[in-house]
């Protein structure tokens, strides 16, 4: 069955609160996911108050100024801090996001909940495992493969052919689409998810890849692809914009046209 | 069936190469209870008011009886799809998985061949229920 209640050793207590210091101005209360396998029983919500003046204007400055200044254990991913490693996505104010790209002006109260993202194995605090989430994007071969001899110079497509990819090729890879989809929470083993589906279409639409059918006997499956039931949390919460919905409705469309004799049988 | 057979590789699932026509019969089968339903809605209310007999009545013709026919049979095989997404989607003990996805099966199959036997019976003008089950 599916686990509508976190197992016991799942459920957050009450952490610590670091107050700021008296007569502080324009302070945020940051309540962070704690956890340490190593030496937590379970995990637990810490309370941070943080003047906004002593940080930069993103949520991840804050989350820099409390490792710095508070707490040197707190753990989380983070690289580029512009938006396109895709490192530090998190689940901030109950929506899964770049704490990077995500200004706290842009949440709702002085209250700001900070999470990991939902439904994956934590490895500390805010950080958690993606190993199944990387296997799935290697499992869709996500580079060009062509039946044409090597070129020595480009292979060139016209610039329509090169459209078809805008909206596709700008994944970052973040994981906060497929972690938001309560699809992909109930099935993950099985159903590949919005990010390694976008990610599919993304060499199934392009001119260059010769091994269109290929993918689509690989996709064709009543998990891997179709437990998609459009719910388009994915489209929602993607920080760069881009709608892996779409991108898998096109790919079932592609499915159902394929001639009869292009498509692998079940074993 | 999935979950039970399936295959893995690198961690990842292997496909089972089929779930298109799945899809396509779950389409299919929605598009044509639009207008039946559409039909069914309309030919109950009209039915309101005819008393028993008229009832009876709507039931001998041929194209009332074939239209329900088939509005009942298309609803079956609708709900069998769609309950069948709604247990894999949920259910994942293998067990319970493998007799839920029977029962659903089962259970729309009979409805379904119940629906067609009584629905010919009375358009063949017989009693609603066979000799011995009821008045």
């Amino acid at each position: 069955m599916v686990e509508l209640t976190l197992p016991r050793q799942s459920k957050p207590t009450k952490g610590r609160v670091h107050k700021a210091a008296p007569g502080s101005k324009d302070v945020k209360t940051y309540k962070v996911y704690r956890y340490d396998p190593e030496v937590d029983a379970n995990p637990r919500w810490d309370t941070f108050e943080v003047p906004t003046a002593n940080h930069g204007p993103m949520l991840l400055d804050a989350l820099i100024y409390i490792k710095n200044e508070i707490d040197p254990t707190l753990a989380f991913r983070r690289s580029c801090r512009e938006g396109i490693c895709g490192s530090c996505s998190m689940n901030i104010d109950g929506r899964n996001t770049l704490a990077c790209t995500k200004g706290w002006d842009e949440c709702s109260g002085d209250n700001i909940s900070i999470a990991p993202l939902p439904h994956q194995a934590v490895v500390k605090d805010l950080v958690t495992d993606l190993t199944l989430f990387y296997a799935q994007y290697d499992s869709i071969k996500p580079y060009l493969q062509s039946d044409d001899v090597d070129p020595t110079t480009e292979r060139l497509q016209t610039p329509e052919d090169r459209a078809k990819l805008d909206g596709l090729y700008e994944c970052i890879l973040c994981a906060c689409c497929s972690t938001s989809c309560p699809s992909y929470w109930w099935n993950q083993t099985e159903y590949l998810g919005p990010a390694a589906l976008l990610q599919s279409y993304r060499w199934i639409a392009d001119s260059r890849d010769d091994k269109t059918n290929e993918r689509l006997d690989d996709l064709e499956d009543p998990f891997k692809l179709y437990r998609c039931h459009t719910i388009m949390n994915c489209a929602q919460v993607c920080p760069k914009g881009l709608n892996p919905a779409k991108a898998i409705a096109e790919t079932k469309k592609l499915m159902v046209n394929r001639p009869a004799d292009r498509v692998k049988q079940p074993a | 069936m999935s979950r039970t057979t399936s295959q893995y590789r690198n961690g990842v699932k292997v496909s089972e190469n089929h779930g298109a026509g799945e899809w396509k019969a779950e389409r299919l089968s929605a598009l044509i209870l639009v207008p039946l339903t559409l039909w069914g809605l309309w030919a109950a209310a009209t039915l309101s008011g005819g008393g028993y007999d008229g009832a009876l009545a709507w039931f001998r013709s041929p194209v009332n009886a074939a239209l329900l026919a088939v509005t009942l049979v298309a609803t079956l095989w609708h709900m069998q799809m769609g309950v069948k997404v709604i247990v894999e989607d949920y259910i994942h003990k293998a067990g319970t998985l493998k007799l839920l996805l029977g029962l659903n099966t089962l259970i729309c199959l009979l409805l379904a061949l119940a629906s067609v036997f009584f629905i010919a019976r009375l358009a063949l003008g017989s009693a609603p229920l066979p000799a011995g089950l009821g008045a």
